[in-house]
């Protein structure tokens, strides 16, 4: 194939990239066994959200040395537990879903960034080393009063 | 010698080709290094958050 030189330059970067991208991710998901989270090992009947464990009893648990379960419940337009206070280097395991709609769960500054989807419970784990007081909002429009919808996590 | 010619001429034209790549070749390589470095960006501040 007669290619200008310069054009064969810029195809074996690009082609490189993609076949180190490719290397990579094979290395990743079947070397170390590193694969996307199974959605629907975490679901919940939707209709029966408030009666299923542990989202009959939401709020904040502690599991461990500074290490503590948050279970929310999300509704229209606010969370259940609205406020929580953890001391500060605590870690806190997130569970949390919606009795209702689509929501959000969003604390601006960090990697918290959740869907909770009725139906599915969404995981996930944040150490608080900072002290202060953390906003955490609806980021998926639910309805007419998604803009007032918020919690506050407190860390003392 | 018709040949001779005929293979510089070639030669020639190919070497100008060339020479008209040489900006394609730079501006792929710089928006390359913008999308680089603006992923390097957005995941260093992933990792800065953690």
């Amino acid at each position: 194939m007669d290619l200008p030189r310069y054009e064969k330059i810029w195809l074996t970067f690009g082609f490189g990239s993609l076949i180190l991208f490719l290397v990579i991710l094979g290395v990743m998901a079947f070397g170390q066994g590193l694969h996307p989270p199974d959605s629907m090992k975490t679901t919940i009947d939707p209709e029966k959200v408030e009666t299923t464990a542990p989202f009959n009893e939401p709020g904040l648990k502690q599991i461990g040395p500074n290490e503590y379960r948050l279970t929310v419940l999300s509704y229209v337009f606010g969370y259940n537990p609205g406020t929580v206070r953890i001391p500060a280097g605590a870690t806190v395991h997130f569970e949390a879903t919606t009795r209702d709609v689509v929501h959000g769960l969003y604390i601006p500054n960090t990697n918290i960034n959740l869907m909770l989807i009725p139906g599915h419970i969404t995981e996930y784990t944040h150490t608080f080393n900072e002290q202060g007081e953390y906003l955490f909002l609806c980021h998926e429009y639910c309805g007419a009063g998604h803009h007032i919808m918020q919690g506050r996590i407190i860390v003392e | 010698m018709n040949n001779m010619s005929d293979l510089s001429t070639f030669q020639k034209n190919q070497e100008q080709k060339d020479e008209n790549l040489r900006g394609t070749l730079i501006l792929v390589f710089f928006i390359g290094s913008i999308i680089l470095l603006s992923w390097i960006g957005v995941f260093s501040i992933y990792l800065a958050r953690l």
